[in-house]
Protein backbone atom coordinates (compact mmCIF):
# COMPACT_ATOMS: atom_id res chain seq x y z
CA UNK A 1 0.00 0.00 0.00
CA UNK A 2 1.19 3.46 -0.82
CA UNK A 3 2.99 5.01 2.07
CA UNK A 4 3.49 2.16 3.73
CA UNK A 5 6.47 -0.73 4.33
CA UNK A 6 4.89 -3.65 2.45
CA UNK A 7 4.97 -6.91 5.05
CA UNK A 8 5.91 -10.31 3.60
CA UNK A 9 3.20 -12.74 3.22
CA UNK A 10 4.42 -15.34 5.88
CA UNK A 11 4.07 -11.73 8.36
CA UNK A 12 1.01 -11.00 7.37
CA UNK A 13 -0.59 -14.40 7.96
CA UNK A 14 1.35 -14.80 10.76
CA UNK A 15 -0.55 -11.70 12.85
CA UNK A 16 -4.06 -12.18 11.34
CA UNK A 17 -3.52 -15.85 12.95
CA UNK A 18 -2.45 -14.62 15.96
CA UNK A 19 -4.65 -11.64 16.74
CA UNK A 20 -7.65 -12.38 15.08
CA UNK A 21 -9.11 -9.15 15.61
CA UNK A 22 -6.39 -7.36 13.96
CA UNK A 23 -7.16 -5.63 10.66
CA UNK A 24 -3.62 -6.70 8.67
CA UNK A 25 -6.46 -8.96 7.08
CA UNK A 26 -6.88 -5.92 4.62
CA UNK A 27 -3.63 -6.05 3.83
CA UNK A 28 -2.74 -9.56 3.18
CA UNK A 29 -6.16 -9.50 1.26
CA UNK A 30 -4.66 -7.74 -0.77
CA UNK A 31 -1.27 -9.46 -1.14
CA UNK A 32 -3.16 -12.45 -2.42
CA UNK A 33 -5.21 -10.23 -4.69
CA UNK A 34 -2.00 -8.89 -6.31
CA UNK A 35 -0.74 -12.85 -6.52
CA UNK A 36 -3.63 -13.28 -8.84
CA UNK A 37 -5.29 -15.37 -5.45
CA UNK A 38 -8.53 -14.06 -5.95
CA UNK A 39 -10.44 -16.70 -3.97
CA UNK A 40 -8.46 -16.67 -0.55
CA UNK A 41 -7.99 -12.94 -0.98
CA UNK A 42 -12.15 -13.06 -0.86
CA UNK A 43 -12.68 -15.37 1.86
CA UNK A 44 -10.04 -13.67 3.90
CA UNK A 45 -11.84 -10.17 3.52
CA UNK A 46 -15.36 -11.67 4.12
CA UNK A 47 -14.27 -12.98 7.77
CA UNK A 48 -12.28 -9.88 8.02
CA UNK A 49 -16.02 -7.59 7.58
CA UNK A 50 -17.07 -9.76 9.89
CA UNK A 51 -15.31 -8.58 12.81
CA UNK A 52 -14.92 -4.93 11.64
CA UNK A 53 -18.08 -4.07 9.67
CA UNK A 54 -17.99 -0.50 9.09
CA UNK A 55 -13.85 -0.97 7.93
CA UNK A 56 -13.58 1.29 4.53
CA UNK A 57 -10.14 0.28 3.76
CA UNK A 58 -11.52 -3.16 3.69
CA UNK A 59 -14.49 -2.74 1.86
CA UNK A 60 -12.58 -1.19 -0.53
CA UNK A 61 -9.74 -3.72 -0.88
CA UNK A 62 -13.33 -6.11 -1.30
CA UNK A 63 -14.46 -4.02 -4.15
CA UNK A 64 -10.84 -4.20 -5.54
CA UNK A 65 -10.88 -8.43 -5.00
CA UNK A 66 -14.78 -8.31 -6.82
CA UNK A 67 -13.10 -6.06 -9.61
CA UNK A 68 -10.50 -8.79 -10.16
CA UNK A 69 -12.94 -11.37 -10.50
CA UNK A 70 -14.79 -9.49 -12.81
CA UNK A 71 -18.22 -8.81 -10.58
CA UNK A 72 -18.26 -4.97 -11.30
CA UNK A 73 -22.11 -4.81 -9.41
CA UNK A 74 -20.38 -6.19 -6.18
CA UNK A 75 -17.24 -4.07 -6.59
CA UNK A 76 -20.14 -0.97 -6.99
CA UNK A 77 -21.78 -1.91 -4.22
CA UNK A 78 -18.55 -2.16 -1.65
CA UNK A 79 -17.64 1.28 -3.08
CA UNK A 80 -20.47 2.88 -2.67
CA UNK A 81 -20.52 1.33 0.98
CA UNK A 82 -16.67 2.85 1.59
CA UNK A 83 -18.19 5.90 -0.03
CA UNK A 84 -21.19 5.90 2.69
CA UNK A 85 -18.38 4.82 5.61
CA UNK A 86 -15.76 7.30 4.77
CA UNK A 87 -16.67 10.21 1.93
CA UNK A 88 -13.22 11.27 1.79
CA UNK A 89 -11.90 7.82 1.08
CA UNK A 90 -10.23 9.37 -2.57
CA UNK A 91 -9.22 5.62 -4.09
CA UNK A 92 -12.85 4.39 -3.41
CA UNK A 93 -14.20 7.92 -5.09
CA UNK A 94 -11.92 7.39 -7.84
CA UNK A 95 -12.98 3.26 -8.33
CA UNK A 96 -16.52 4.50 -8.73
CA UNK A 97 -15.67 7.01 -11.51
CA UNK A 98 -13.46 4.88 -13.35
CA UNK A 99 -16.44 1.68 -13.21
CA UNK A 100 -18.73 4.57 -14.29
CA UNK A 101 -16.63 5.38 -17.21
CA UNK A 102 -16.01 1.68 -18.27
CA UNK A 103 -20.10 1.33 -18.18
CA UNK A 104 -20.43 4.69 -20.13
CA UNK A 105 -22.21 6.42 -17.45
CA UNK A 106 -20.49 9.31 -17.99
CA UNK A 107 -22.73 11.87 -15.93
CA UNK A 108 -21.90 9.82 -13.38
CA UNK A 109 -18.28 9.25 -13.67
CA UNK A 110 -18.30 13.47 -14.08
CA UNK A 111 -20.06 13.75 -10.92
CA UNK A 112 -18.22 11.29 -8.43
CA UNK A 113 -14.43 12.93 -10.47
CA UNK A 114 -15.57 16.49 -9.08
CA UNK A 115 -16.16 15.03 -5.52
CA UNK A 116 -12.85 13.39 -6.26
CA UNK A 117 -10.94 16.70 -7.46
CA UNK A 118 -12.27 18.66 -3.96
CA UNK A 119 -10.42 15.58 -2.43
CA UNK A 120 -7.37 16.06 -3.74
CA UNK A 121 -7.14 17.89 -7.04
CA UNK A 122 -3.17 16.73 -7.50
CA UNK A 123 -3.76 13.30 -7.70
CA UNK A 124 -2.40 12.15 -11.07
CA UNK A 125 -5.13 9.63 -11.40
CA UNK A 126 -8.01 12.32 -11.38
CA UNK A 127 -5.94 13.97 -14.28
CA UNK A 128 -6.14 10.46 -15.87
CA UNK A 129 -9.73 9.51 -15.70
CA UNK A 130 -10.50 13.26 -16.47
CA UNK A 131 -8.69 12.58 -19.85
CA UNK A 132 -10.41 9.32 -20.66
CA UNK A 133 -13.67 11.06 -19.71
CA UNK A 134 -13.29 13.92 -22.27
CA UNK A 135 -12.10 11.46 -25.17
CA UNK A 136 -15.42 9.06 -24.20
CA UNK A 137 -17.15 12.40 -24.89
CA UNK A 138 -16.46 13.36 -27.89
CA UNK A 139 -16.76 9.90 -29.17
CA UNK A 140 -20.15 9.64 -27.60
CA UNK A 141 -20.40 13.57 -29.78
CA UNK A 142 -19.15 11.60 -33.12
CA UNK A 143 -21.39 8.63 -32.87
CA UNK A 144 -24.24 11.32 -32.22
CA UNK A 145 -23.33 13.42 -35.01
CA UNK A 146 -22.76 10.87 -37.64
CA UNK A 147 -26.11 8.94 -36.90
CA UNK A 148 -28.40 9.42 -39.71
CA UNK A 149 -31.54 12.13 -38.72
CA UNK A 150 -34.66 9.83 -38.00
CA UNK A 151 -36.80 10.06 -41.04
CA UNK A 152 -39.78 12.33 -40.14
CA UNK A 153 -42.79 10.43 -41.63
CA UNK A 154 -45.62 12.69 -43.43
CA UNK A 155 -48.23 12.03 -45.13
CA UNK A 156 -46.69 12.64 -48.59
CA UNK A 157 -43.69 9.84 -47.51
CA UNK A 158 -46.44 6.85 -46.73
CA UNK A 159 -47.87 7.89 -50.21
CA UNK A 160 -44.79 7.32 -51.08
CA UNK A 161 -44.49 4.14 -49.79
CA UNK A 162 -47.68 2.35 -51.02
CA UNK A 163 -47.72 1.82 -55.03
CA UNK A 164 -51.33 3.00 -56.57
CA UNK A 165 -51.54 5.77 -53.99
CA UNK A 166 -52.19 9.21 -55.75
CA UNK A 167 -51.96 11.22 -52.40
CA UNK A 168 -53.08 11.57 -48.84
CA UNK A 169 -54.77 14.77 -47.43
CA UNK A 170 -55.48 15.77 -43.89
CA UNK A 171 -58.35 18.50 -44.17
CA UNK A 172 -59.78 20.91 -41.95
CA UNK A 173 -63.72 21.04 -41.26
CA UNK A 174 -63.89 24.16 -43.62
CA UNK A 175 -62.31 22.52 -46.77
CA UNK A 176 -58.75 23.34 -46.20
CA UNK A 177 -56.19 21.65 -46.73
CA UNK A 178 -53.66 21.14 -43.91
CA UNK A 179 -51.23 18.61 -45.44
CA UNK A 180 -50.61 16.22 -47.98
CA UNK A 181 -50.89 16.48 -51.86
CA UNK A 182 -52.19 14.88 -54.78
CA UNK A 183 -49.77 13.60 -57.63
CA UNK A 184 -49.77 15.80 -60.91
CA UNK A 185 -51.77 14.12 -63.22
CA UNK A 186 -55.76 14.34 -64.58
CA UNK A 187 -57.22 14.72 -61.25
CA UNK A 188 -58.05 17.33 -59.34
CA UNK A 189 -55.58 19.23 -57.24
CA UNK A 190 -55.05 18.76 -53.14
CA UNK A 191 -56.29 21.93 -52.47
CA UNK A 192 -59.88 21.38 -54.68
CA UNK A 193 -60.58 18.07 -53.86
CA UNK A 194 -60.44 19.35 -49.94
CA UNK A 195 -63.19 21.68 -50.85
CA UNK A 196 -64.98 19.01 -52.68
CA UNK A 197 -64.89 16.26 -50.44
CA UNK A 198 -65.62 18.57 -47.64
CA UNK A 199 -69.11 19.32 -49.30
CA UNK A 200 -69.22 15.90 -50.04
CA UNK A 201 -68.71 15.16 -45.99
CA UNK A 202 -71.15 17.47 -44.93
CA UNK A 203 -73.69 16.16 -47.41
CA UNK A 204 -72.98 12.68 -45.95
CA UNK A 205 -73.70 13.60 -42.63
CA UNK A 206 -76.64 15.01 -44.24
CA UNK A 207 -78.15 11.92 -45.17
CA UNK A 208 -76.72 9.81 -42.31
CA UNK A 209 -78.95 11.81 -39.90
CA UNK A 210 -81.57 11.79 -42.08
CA UNK A 211 -82.17 8.19 -42.29
CA UNK A 212 -80.61 8.03 -38.39
CA UNK A 213 -77.70 5.91 -39.41
CA UNK A 214 -75.44 7.55 -36.08
CA UNK A 215 -71.78 8.65 -36.81
CA UNK A 216 -70.44 8.81 -39.73
CA UNK A 217 -67.85 6.28 -40.21
CA UNK A 218 -66.20 6.62 -43.93
CA UNK A 219 -67.34 7.33 -47.52
CA UNK A 220 -66.08 5.60 -50.56
CA UNK A 221 -66.48 7.20 -53.67
CA UNK A 222 -64.62 5.42 -56.90
CA UNK A 223 -64.74 5.39 -61.18
CA UNK A 224 -62.81 3.42 -62.75
CA UNK A 225 -60.01 5.78 -62.33
CA UNK A 226 -59.25 6.51 -58.91
CA UNK A 227 -61.12 5.82 -55.40
CA UNK A 228 -61.30 8.05 -52.80
CA UNK A 229 -61.98 6.78 -49.15
CA UNK A 230 -62.26 9.59 -46.66
CA UNK A 231 -62.94 8.96 -43.20
CA UNK A 232 -62.96 11.62 -40.13
CA UNK A 233 -59.88 12.77 -38.10
CA UNK A 234 -58.96 14.71 -35.06
CA UNK A 235 -58.70 17.45 -36.92
CA UNK A 236 -61.11 17.34 -39.50
CA UNK A 237 -60.98 14.12 -41.88
CA UNK A 238 -58.32 12.57 -44.27
CA UNK A 239 -58.80 11.26 -47.68
CA UNK A 240 -56.98 8.57 -49.28
CA UNK A 241 -56.68 8.63 -52.95
CA UNK A 242 -55.17 5.52 -54.89
CA UNK A 243 -56.12 3.78 -58.42
CA UNK A 244 -58.89 2.39 -59.03
CA UNK A 245 -57.68 -1.30 -59.41
CA UNK A 246 -55.84 -0.92 -55.77
CA UNK A 247 -56.96 -2.94 -53.25
CA UNK A 248 -59.40 -1.12 -51.00
CA UNK A 249 -57.79 -2.79 -48.02
CA UNK A 250 -54.61 -0.92 -48.66
CA UNK A 251 -56.77 2.38 -48.24
CA UNK A 252 -57.69 1.10 -44.89
CA UNK A 253 -54.81 0.65 -43.85
CA UNK A 254 -53.40 3.93 -45.12
CA UNK A 255 -56.24 5.55 -43.69
CA UNK A 256 -55.78 4.44 -39.82
CA UNK A 257 -51.94 4.91 -40.48
CA UNK A 258 -52.85 8.46 -41.88
CA UNK A 259 -55.29 9.21 -39.08
CA UNK A 260 -52.42 7.98 -36.47
CA UNK A 261 -49.83 10.87 -38.40
CA UNK A 262 -52.39 13.55 -38.29
CA UNK A 263 -53.47 13.05 -34.47
CA UNK A 264 -49.11 13.70 -33.87
CA UNK A 265 -48.29 16.08 -36.02
CA UNK A 266 -49.76 19.71 -36.82
CA UNK A 267 -47.71 20.92 -40.12
CA UNK A 268 -47.72 23.97 -42.38
CA UNK A 269 -50.35 23.62 -44.57
CA UNK A 270 -48.89 23.01 -48.51
CA UNK A 271 -50.04 23.28 -52.11
CA UNK B 1 -97.38 2.33 -61.08
CA UNK B 2 -94.92 -0.37 -62.49
CA UNK B 3 -92.30 1.38 -63.92
CA UNK B 4 -89.02 -0.52 -65.90
CA UNK B 5 -87.21 -0.49 -63.52
CA UNK B 6 -89.31 -2.30 -60.56
CA UNK B 7 -87.95 -5.48 -61.59
CA UNK B 8 -84.49 -3.97 -60.78
CA UNK B 9 -85.82 -2.36 -57.65
CA UNK B 10 -87.22 -5.91 -55.93
CA UNK B 11 -83.98 -7.74 -56.43
CA UNK B 12 -82.43 -5.16 -54.43
CA UNK B 13 -84.93 -5.52 -52.13
CA UNK B 14 -84.71 -8.85 -51.77
CA UNK B 15 -81.36 -9.18 -50.07
CA UNK B 16 -81.32 -9.72 -46.34
CA UNK B 17 -80.78 -6.00 -44.30
CA UNK B 18 -81.75 -3.61 -46.98
CA UNK B 19 -84.46 -1.09 -46.05
CA UNK B 20 -84.86 0.96 -49.16
CA UNK B 21 -83.78 1.21 -52.73
CA UNK B 22 -84.39 4.53 -55.18
CA UNK B 23 -83.81 5.24 -58.51
CA UNK B 24 -82.80 9.08 -58.39
CA UNK B 25 -82.44 11.33 -61.13
CA UNK B 26 -78.77 12.80 -60.14
CA UNK B 27 -79.34 16.54 -61.27
CA UNK B 28 -82.71 17.63 -59.76
CA UNK B 29 -82.34 15.13 -57.02
CA UNK B 30 -86.34 13.91 -58.08
CA UNK B 31 -87.45 10.02 -57.26
CA UNK B 32 -88.05 8.40 -60.44
CA UNK B 33 -88.92 4.93 -58.80
CA UNK B 34 -87.95 3.23 -55.33
CA UNK B 35 -89.11 0.41 -52.54
CA UNK B 36 -88.99 1.91 -48.96
CA UNK B 37 -89.40 0.35 -45.61
CA UNK B 38 -92.01 2.35 -43.69
CA UNK B 39 -90.85 5.30 -42.16
CA UNK B 40 -88.39 6.54 -44.57
CA UNK B 41 -89.37 9.46 -46.94
CA UNK B 42 -87.92 8.74 -50.29
CA UNK B 43 -87.93 12.43 -51.39
CA UNK B 44 -85.69 13.63 -48.80
CA UNK B 45 -83.14 11.09 -48.97
CA UNK B 46 -83.45 11.30 -52.72
CA UNK B 47 -82.72 14.99 -53.10
CA UNK B 48 -79.79 14.39 -50.45
CA UNK B 49 -78.40 11.69 -51.85
CA UNK B 50 -78.17 13.21 -55.41
CA UNK B 51 -76.90 16.14 -53.66
CA UNK B 52 -73.91 13.78 -52.40
CA UNK B 53 -73.49 12.00 -55.49
CA UNK B 54 -72.82 15.09 -57.30
CA UNK B 55 -70.38 15.87 -54.95
CA UNK B 56 -68.93 12.68 -55.67
CA UNK B 57 -68.78 13.01 -59.41
CA UNK B 58 -66.93 16.59 -59.21
CA UNK B 59 -64.36 14.79 -57.06
CA UNK B 60 -63.63 12.17 -59.59
CA UNK B 61 -64.37 14.30 -62.69
CA UNK B 62 -62.16 13.17 -65.64
CA UNK B 63 -64.02 14.53 -68.44
CA UNK B 64 -65.34 11.09 -69.43
CA UNK B 65 -68.80 10.05 -68.13
CA UNK B 66 -68.54 6.81 -66.11
CA UNK B 67 -69.86 4.53 -63.39
CA UNK B 68 -69.32 6.20 -60.04
CA UNK B 69 -69.79 3.95 -56.96
CA UNK B 70 -70.40 5.71 -53.57
CA UNK B 71 -70.43 4.34 -50.33
CA UNK B 72 -71.28 6.01 -46.89
CA UNK B 73 -70.69 4.08 -43.74
CA UNK B 74 -72.47 5.23 -40.29
CA UNK B 75 -72.50 3.59 -36.83
CA UNK B 76 -76.12 2.13 -37.88
CA UNK B 77 -75.85 1.15 -41.50
CA UNK B 78 -74.56 2.18 -44.73
CA UNK B 79 -76.20 4.09 -48.27
CA UNK B 80 -74.75 2.74 -50.90
CA UNK B 81 -75.02 5.14 -54.43
CA UNK B 82 -73.96 3.70 -58.43
CA UNK B 83 -74.80 5.35 -61.49
CA UNK B 84 -73.53 6.74 -64.57
CA UNK B 85 -74.95 9.35 -66.11
CA UNK B 86 -78.70 10.99 -65.30
CA UNK B 87 -79.69 8.22 -63.13
CA UNK B 88 -78.24 6.33 -60.06
CA UNK B 89 -79.52 3.77 -57.55
CA UNK B 90 -79.27 4.63 -54.36
CA UNK B 91 -79.73 1.56 -51.19
CA UNK B 92 -80.29 1.89 -47.61
CA UNK B 93 -78.45 -0.88 -45.47
CA UNK B 94 -79.16 -1.73 -42.08
CA UNK B 95 -75.94 -2.87 -40.50
CA UNK B 96 -76.51 -6.67 -40.54
CA UNK B 97 -76.79 -6.11 -44.71
CA UNK B 98 -73.71 -8.24 -46.63
CA UNK B 99 -71.88 -4.99 -48.02
CA UNK B 100 -70.25 -7.03 -50.70
CA UNK B 101 -72.90 -8.40 -51.80
CA UNK B 102 -74.59 -5.71 -52.16
CA UNK B 103 -72.10 -3.89 -53.42
CA UNK B 104 -72.31 -6.47 -56.24
CA UNK B 105 -75.81 -6.39 -56.76
CA UNK B 106 -76.00 -1.89 -56.77
CA UNK B 107 -73.05 -2.11 -59.60
CA UNK B 108 -74.60 -4.73 -61.68
CA UNK B 109 -78.23 -2.40 -61.29
CA UNK B 110 -76.22 0.50 -62.07
CA UNK B 111 -75.00 -0.94 -65.18
CA UNK B 112 -79.04 -1.94 -65.90
CA UNK B 113 -79.95 1.48 -65.45
CA UNK B 114 -77.19 2.82 -67.28
CA UNK B 115 -78.48 0.80 -70.36
CA UNK B 116 -82.12 1.79 -70.19
CA UNK B 117 -84.08 -0.12 -67.08
CA UNK B 118 -84.46 -3.63 -65.33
Amino acid sequence: MTGKTRRSLQELSAEVATNPGSTAFVELAEAYRERGDTERALRLCLRGLQRHPTHAAAHYELGRIYEARSERELALDEFGIVRQLAPDHLPGRLAIARLYLEEGRLEDAERELNRAGRLGEREPAIAALRKELAAARAEEELIRASAPEPERRSLATLAEEHPGTLGILLVDGDGQLIDGEMKAGEFESGRMLAVTLSGARKESERVASHLQLGKLKRIVIESPEIRLTVSPATRGFVVVAARGDSPPGQAELLLRRARELSDRETPEATG
Amino acid sequence: MKTVYADLLREIMRMPGVRGAIVVAVRDGLVVDGRVHVGIRSDAVAALAASLFQRALRSTETGREERRFVELEADRGRIMMAGEGELALMAILEPRANAGQARLAIQRAATALAGGGG
